[in-house]
């Protein structure tokens, strides 16, 4: 109990908040998905990436590494597999849609029509075999359907099926308010526990639905019973008023703009397990074992004054032990770790810092063990401007019979800013090193100048570049 | 002749009377101040004049000098010759002037580890620059 209060004392805001986007992104992902086999996929990832922790625990070395790349290609193969179904929707949807609400079919199937014309052909013991899809993209499955593109109807549809209709022994495949195709030849089912009274229609019927979200609905030649066939199962259907409940709620026009009590319960499930799901990741990432890590961080200061420099200073980083959960451990780069000291308001002169842990900035879930030093010593120094004069550096060797006589330097100073105490050292600042090779006559060029170490820069507007021109005579005895 | 001889006499006794009676007309003449005509860097100095002078030496040389040259020099009095090397200081020479003009030089000796930038300050009596000269020794 002890340990459960001081589990949720050690909450954070941004904890819960961590968990809950995360649950809501994996459940509108379940939400856009529903219905399609890449549900299942993912729940098999899903379980998969278990097992390779499971076995990473126990120290299953192979299988967890074999688990593992089995992992990182299904990501792959999922992306090529189900690009259809990816795209429509991302691409079918708006934002709203895709962040909120539960998907709703925009047109609408007309559901009196189905279910009289498929009780028609049940009186008439005419086969029939209809198929209306959901979400998923029945494209990959068979596309050997002769496109009508015709309005649904009573009559058209017993015209479909009538026999001697060259369409006849097909499924017709509806979409919304229309028949996309006729004829279709669908997938077989090999499931062998089908009952042996189910002929091609229903074995096809399952096929289909084993592979997809569609429902497809049977209408036996031989007997006139109507089976419903939906995620694999065949369902008898004993009237007209089952029929049409069923295929609202599969068109999902059993209450228009709400889901339905099942699908109510089916999401609540899905929202559970996400949050579920979401919660052991989050605990094994935030809460796991215990890791310790120690980092060299280089120390910030912030905003010294603005005619003000730091001159010198005792340490330029500290040493952080850091503890926190093994993989955030892992995860940690230094960038992410700062130790800032605020230098406003602080003076010309030694100052002596106590470095605090606020002052440290770590990554959610990592926290400081211990600072080494604990304090910090730097001189501040006021910024100023200096005028210098400039002269040539210049590097051997002298070429023989050559003299130089005469040096003269465009513009002949500059001006340099950084703190008084450095400045007040300086006297000359340098160019770049010339080197005197190859020089043989008179000439100019220009050059550089090297700043002395602790010098800011080159004054606004001030030559950072000169021109020198040299004169040259030749050398005597 | 001798009319003539007298009137000579009359008029250069007059002249000379003329002379010695003007009153003297007394003009403040302005102090002569200690004046550096030449400060020059050379290789060496040879009978009190600078030899090779340049602005770039080459270590193996051995030496430098620094020649100076003052017109007038009013009085007794001495001068520094300051030698910096990257602007730290490096010598100091005290030069004696005596009027009423002077030549004086001085002159450093190069080691391995001279090669650089040099310069050298001409300075009065009471620290005043009279003259920078800037030169650099390679190797």
């Amino acid at each position: 109990m002890k340990t459960l209060a001081f589990f949720l004392a050690s909450l954070r805001w941004q904890d819960l908040v961590d968990l809950l986007l995360n649950s809501y992104i994996l459940f509108r992902l379940y939400v856009l998905f529903r219905g399609t086999v890449m549900v299942r996929v993912l729940t098999g990832l899903a379980l998969l990436w278990i097992a390779q922790s499971v076995s990473g625990r126990l120290g299953l070395i192979l299988t967890s590494w074999v688990i593992q790349g089995i992992i990182a290609a299904g990501a792959l193969i999922i992306i090529i597999v189900f690009r259809n179904e990816i795209r429509s929707v991302f691409q079918a949807r708006s934002l709203k849609s895709i962040l909120w609400g539960f998907p709703r079919h925009s047109v609408q199937t007309p559901i009196e029509a189905v279910t009289a014309a498929v009780y028609e052909l049940a009186r008439k013991r005419i086969g029939a075999l209809i198929v209306i899809p959901a979400e998923k993209d029945l494209g990959d499955i068979f596309q050997n359907g002769i496109p009508v593109d015709a309005r649904i109807s009573r009559e058209m549809l017993v015209s479909i099926f009538w026999p001697g209709n060259p369409v006849h022994d097909g499924a017709a495949v509806l979409n919304g308010n229309r028949i996309a195709q006729v004829g279709a030849i669908l997938p077989l089912s090999r499931r062998e526990d089908l009952p042996s009274h189910y002929g091609t229609r229903h074995r096809a019927a399952a096929g289909l639905t084993e592979q997809s979200d569609a429902m497809v609905i049977v209408v036996s030649e031989e007997t006139g019973r109507v089976v419903a066939a939906r995620s694999g199962r065949l369902v008898p259907i004993e009237d007209n008023v089952s029929l049409t409940r069923m295929l609202a709620e599969h068109t999902g026009q059993a209450a228009p703009g709400a889901p339905t009590r099942d699908e109510r319960i089916d999401y609540a499930i899905a929202g559970l397990v996400c949050l579920m799901l979401v919660g052991g990741v989050w605990f094994s990432f935030s809460r796991g074992e215990e890791t310790l890590t120690s980092l060299e961080v280089p120390i910030e200061y912030l905003k010294p004054g603005v005619a003000t420099e730091i001159v010198e200073t005792s340490t330029g980083a500290v040493r952080l032990d850091l503890s926190g959960s093994g993989p955030l451990i892992r995860a940690l780069r230094p960038e992410q770790v700062k130790v800032q000291v605020n230098l406003e308001n602080m003076g010309s002169g030694p100052h002596t810092v106590v470095l605090t842990p606020e002052m440290v900035r770590l990554p959610p879930g990592v926290s400081l063990k211990k600072m080494t030093p604990t304090a910090v010593d730097l001189t501040l120094d006021v910024v100023g401007e200096k005028s210098l004069p400039i002269q040539v550096d210049w590097v051997g060797p002298l070429p023989k019979g050559v003299r130089i006589v005469s040096v003269e330097v465009t513009p002949p100073r500059t001006r340099i800013v950084g703190s008084r105490s450095e400045l007040s050292g300086l006297a000359t600042i340098y160019t770049e090193k010339v080197s005197l090779t190859g020089i043989t006559s008179s000439g100019s060029l220009t050059v550089g100048l090297v700043l002395p170490d602790g010098i800011t820069g080159i004054a606004p507007g001030a030559a950072d570049r000169v021109t020198v021109n040299y004169t040259v005579a030749p050398a005597k005895p | 002749m001798p009319i003539r001889i007298l009137a000579c006499f009359i008029l250069v006794a007059a002249l000379l009377a003329g002379v010695s009676g003007a009153e003297p007309v007394e003009t403040p003449a302005a102090p002569a101040r200690l004046t550096l005509v030449q400060a020059i860097v050379c290789e060496q100095v040879e009978n009190l004049a600078p030899k090779n002078p340049a602005v770039v030496f080459p270590l193996e040389l051995g030496e430098v000098a620094c020649f100076t040259a003052f017109d007038p020099v009013p009085e007794e009095t001495v001068i520094y010759h300051q030698w910096f090397f990257r602007d730290q200081p490096s010598a100091r020479v005290r030069l004696r002037l005596k009027p009423p003009r002077w030549s004086s030089f001085s002159r450093i000796q190069l080691r391995p580890g001279d090669a650089g930038p040099w310069r050298v300050e001409v300075t009065d009596a009471d620290g005043k620059l009279l003259a920078r000269q800037r030169f650099s020794v390679v190797e």
